[in-house]
């Protein structure tokens, strides 16, 4: 059982977790649903980063899946009159279906050009989701989306999302530890000696890129209801680059770091827009200060903090 | 189909090829040379709009203080995009792709602020259209305009092409995209010829910008859109060549002027197909070298 050796290996996350689980106890329910909406985002930043640090293939599209997810369950549960959990199952589904179909162009380019496509098909699901007024409501947004009367308490949903959202991170993390992972990175190093020892480089790309949207999908069917519906901003480019900052500030090449990200993008978004209009700006000047003192991220930042100290010890 | 209605797409098509032309070659040019992807071009083409906006509410809206907008507007983006590579994009080159997208992400972030805070949400516009007149060929009116646009267009791609091919600074560039460490190794003062071609393209999106303000006004949006537009062009085209983006603005232009007649609401599903079956024959463009 790899994944139980991970909360061992990373002190931190077992501090986390503990906290994760006590603390909404004691807290006010703004900050229950604010811890909600930044366990969704970690979900999609670690998701994303399946996709950046492990496939090598930074996408700036990834709010898509997210918006998709949501939609579908969304419309699921007020249109059709589904059941909260055949709109879970089918948000996710849906979204990587849209994934596999939009990947399917995606993968057959690589760098600048990857992110250029992922960028562009992510503003094509963005202009349908505001265009399409006769099904998604437009601008007005999709609303009037409830959780059934047992999750309807702020607490309650917090902890169901919890659970759903621990899942599948260690799914994603079995996910990168199995061959699948390291067939992933062989991939991304070096593509040209990845095909030569036989590998189907297109398909274990395409594949990573349905995995993402997957679970970008869980993230979006459970934000849908935990926000009581969606817009169609949740699809624009604005989403998408915060989930790709949040997996690049956090630290691409660790598997921890886009929770990092998420969890400190997240508190700066809950801070700083109470203090002042101008949050992309300050988000900006933070992105550009990281750049130039950690390129790599704020665990690669950690981690050479912690050699440095030890070295100081010795 | 109407004569008429086959004539006014065609024209307006050309006019939205002018737009994505000058965006893509700029996009191409910096990817050429400098191996950086630009996203945050379509900032530079928002901040065009902007001045010139502002240069017609400080001076007075005629034609006169439009035509020194374009002058001197063009050449403010221009100057801004030298100083951004000197300061900030300039350290960047060399690190991978991942590194060199967060001061373009933060760029983007910041200059969307910068308008939001100097000429606030509401959108505006240069309401000169009018004053250009019209034009009327074989019983079809159009904004005198729209020609404007599109000899301007031409001059940028026939002045584009002379320095390309035939100035000193040209030949650097070819060299440049080329192969950087060769040209590097012959003496080519790489840092010069970066800044210079970072301000060349800045300056064709600010142009653009410009040029759009009085058909489409300025708006926080058009950042974003307008680089996304220009980077599926950049995608059919394929990157690093002139002509592939001048034909492919072209093409994508014809494509979203007749696909708003069959689908109205949806005129850029034509575009994305169009992308799509391009991605599937030749992943590297129409014009794209491996």
């Amino acid at each position: 059982m790899n994944w139980l050796r991970l909360p061992a290996r990373h002190p931190l996350l077992l501090g986390l977790l503990a906290l994760l689980l006590i603390c909404p106890l004691f807290l006010p329910q703004t900050y229950v649903v604010q811890l909600t909406d930044t366990l969704l985002f970690v979900l999609l930043a670690v998701s994303v980063n399946l996709l950046i640090g492990y496939g090598g293939m930074i996408s700036l599209g990834h709010a898509a899946y997210f918006a998709i997810g949501g939609y579908t369950a969304g419309l699921l549960v007020t249109q059709a009159g589904m059941p909260m959990f055949i709109a879970l199952l089918a948000g996710p589904l849906a979204a990587a279906l849209a994934a596999a179909l939009i990947g399917l162009f995606c993968v057959r380019v690589a760098n600048a050009y990857f992110i250029m496509l992922t960028l562009a098909f992510g503003q094509l699901v963005y202009t349908v989701v505001w265009k399409w007024r006769a099904l998604t409501g437009g601008d007005d947004g999709l609303v009037g989306v409830a959780p059934p009367a047992m999750l309807l308490s702020e607490i309650h949903y917090y902890y169901f999302t919890l659970v759903i959202i621990l899942a599948s991170l260690i799914l994603i993390h079995r996910i990168c530890d199995s061959p699948f992972g390291t067939t992933l990175k062989a991939i991304r190093d070096t593509p040209s000696r990845a095909r030569s020892i036989g590998i189907d480089v297109g398909r274990f790309k395409l594949a990573a890129f349905t995995m993402a949207g997957f679970f970008a999908g869980i993230a979006g069917s459970l934000y849908v209801f935990h926000n009581r519906g969606i817009f169609p901003q949740s699809a624009l480019w604005v989403t998408s680059t915060e989930i790709m900052l949040m997996a690049v500030l956090g630290g691409a090449n660790h598997f921890v770091g886009p929770i990092v990200g998420a969890i400190f993008l997240k508190t700066l978004n809950f801070i700083i827009p109470r203090m002042t209009e101008f949050w992309m700006f300050f988000l900006g000047v933070v992105v550009l200060f990281i750049a130039f003192v950690m390129p790599r991220g704020m665990m690669d930042g950690y981690d050479g903090l912690r050699a440095r100290l030890k070295k100081i010890r010795e | 189909m109407a004569f008429s209605v086959i004539g006014l797409q065609l024209v307006s098509a050309l006019v939205s090829a002018t737009f994505l032309f000058l965006m893509a070659s700029g996009l191409s040019l910096i990817f050429g040379v400098c191996r950086v992807l630009n996203l945050a071009h379509g900032s530079f083409f928002m901040l065009g709009a902007f001045l010139a906006y502002s240069v017609t509410q400080v001076v007075a809206t005629s034609l006169g203080t439009f035509w020194l907008a374009l002058l001197l507007v063009p050449l403010a983006t221009a100057l801004l995009g030298a100083l951004l590579e000197i300061v900030l994009i300039r350290r960047f080159y060399g690190a991978n792709l991942l590194v060199q997208l967060m001061p373009m992400v933060a760029l983007i972030y910041i200059i969307s602020d910068f308008s939001r805070f100097v000429w606030g949400v509401s959108p505006g516009s240069v309401p000169v259209l009018g004053l250009f007149g019209t034009v009327s060929i074989l019983e079809l009116t159009f904004p005198a305009y729209y020609f404007v646009v599109l000899l301007a267009s031409m001059v940028v791609a026939a002045g584009l092409w002379f320095v390309i091919t035939k100035t000193r600074w040209g030949i650097l560039v070819r060299a440049a995209s080329q192969d950087r460490e060769m040209s590097a190794a012959c003496g080519v003062n790489q840092t010069r010829l970066f800044t210079t071609v970072y301000a060349l393209a800045t300056g064709l999106a600010g142009l653009a910008g410009v040029l759009a303000v009085p058909i489409s006004g300025a708006s926080l949006e058009m950042d974003m859109t307008t680089v996304v537009n220009a980077f599926v062009v950049v995608v059919v085209g394929g990157m690093g060549s002139v002509l592939g983006s001048m034909l492919a603005a072209i093409l994508i232009g014809l494509v979203n002027a007749f696909g708003i007649l069959i689908l109205p609401q949806f005129e850029m599903t034509f575009v994305y197909a169009l992308m799509a079956l391009v991605l599937i024959t030749r992943p590297t463009g129409l014009f794209g070298r491996e």
